[in-house]
């Protein structure tokens, strides 16, 4: 700070600095109790309570665990609506909630993709099955349609070398085993009526 | 030491009291003070209210080395200037060509009849800009280097907010002077 009254040079500043250099004027009452009000605030709050997240931070917590475990439960159920609704209903369904990258096959077309290839009908309807269960059909028709018989047409040449070319790829081992057992058997029969 | 620690150790363990007791103190000092750089009377007795919630607030702080009196009066003006800020009204016109002589020549004749609230009143009248700068330099006796500072402008502001308020004040008292004669 500058010393006070050692440039007086300019008038008008000695004129306000004297003017108020022993001036003094009290305030009114209200002031006071203002500011004492405001102590009390300040007090009550510091002493006792504290601010508002040190008093509500129970609440505040029960509130955001209530909270999460709603967003949880609903994040469950969305889950289970997601799966296939119950055979009765099923004409109903509608075919969008089958995933977009695997076939979407209806009952028809398996029914002519059975047609068009006779001879690998047991193997290949198999195989059609499995896909359509991944993608649209539920388990209760899928036992349906395994308690279905399944037809197997007459056999014609083709078809014949077509089933047992086939049922060498999926299960030679048994195949061989039963003609083993089919020859011993008719062996033991030939042998029996030579007897 | 300070001739205040007693109070002053109360007044921090929240004895009332001891609060009203260094309010009685301070408060008419520091309501002058306020009544220079307010605009009016309730102007200043929010000034007033809000320099003691900072003094009671920040005492803990005072480290009763220099005089309590003059560390209350900066946090009084301190809080005054921040309102200031707070509300925009310190504005620096920056044309001015210091011209003393004028104010020199215009009348100051009227010296000895004016009274404190006349010299308010003048004051008063000035923008904030020049009034804050007149007061800190002026009656607070703060330098300009100080008062540039304190108010974030540059050294050469202060100058030129200081010589056109005086130049207002003169006018005002010439007006005066007019008017008694």
């Amino acid at each position: 700070m500058q010393d006070k009254y050692s440039e007086n040079s300019d008038p008008i500043e000695d004129l306000f600095r004297k003017g108020f250099d022993s001036h003094k004027e009290s305030p009114p009452e209200e002031v006071w109790e203002n500011i004492a009000a405001f102590l009390d605030a300040t007090k009550k709050g510091a002493g006792s309570e504290g601010t508002f997240l040190t008093r509500h931070w129970g609440k505040m917590l029960s509130c955001l665990g209530l909270f999460s475990s709603v967003v949880l439960w609903l994040m469950l159920t969305s889950k289970e609506e997601v799966q296939p609704l119950p055979v009765d209903n099923e004409k109903k369904r509608d075919t969008s909630f089958a995933a977009p990258s695997l076939p979407v096959m209806v009952k028809g077309e398996e029914a002519s993709k059975s047609k068009e290839k006779k001879g690998a009908v047991t193997v290949k309807a198999k195989g059609a099955k499995t896909k359509i269960m991944d993608s649209v059909f539920t388990e209760n028709q899928l036992k349906k349609e395994e308690e279905k018989p399944i037809i197997i047409p007459s056999p014609t040449p083709e078809s014949d070398k077509n089933v047992q070319e086939q049922v060498k790829e999926e299960e030679p081992s048994n195949l061989y085993d039963q003609m083993k057992k089919e020859k011993k058997e008719s062996k033991q029969l030939f042998i029996e009526k030579k007897k | 030491m300070n001739e205040h620690v007693a109070i002053i150790s109360k007044a921090l363990e929240n004895d009332r009291h001891s609060q009203k007791e260094i309010y009685d103190l301070l408060a008419p000092k520091l309501y002058a003070v306020c009544l220079r750089y307010a605009k009016n009377r309730m102007e200043a007795q929010d000034f007033l209210q809000d320099a003691f919630v900072k003094i009671f607030s920040k005492l803990a702080e005072f480290k009763q080395e220099g005089s309590f009196e003059g560390w209350a009066r900066r946090i009084a003006v301190n809080v005054i200037l921040d309102d200031f800020r707070k509300r925009k009204l310190l504005e620096y016109s920056l044309e001015y060509k210091e011209n003393g002589n004028q104010i020199k020549d215009h009348g100051v004749n009227v010296v000895d009849k004016l009274s404190h609230e006349d010299l308010l009143t003048m004051i008063s009248k000035l923008p904030e800009g020049k009034r804050v700068v007149f007061n800190l330099f002026v009656v607070e006796g703060y330098s300009h280097r100080e008062i540039a500072e304190m108010l974030g402008v540059a050294e050469g502001t202060s100058k030129s907010q200081l010589g056109r308020a005086k130049e207002a004040l003169a006018e005002m008292l010439l007006l005066l002077n007019k008017n008694a004669g």
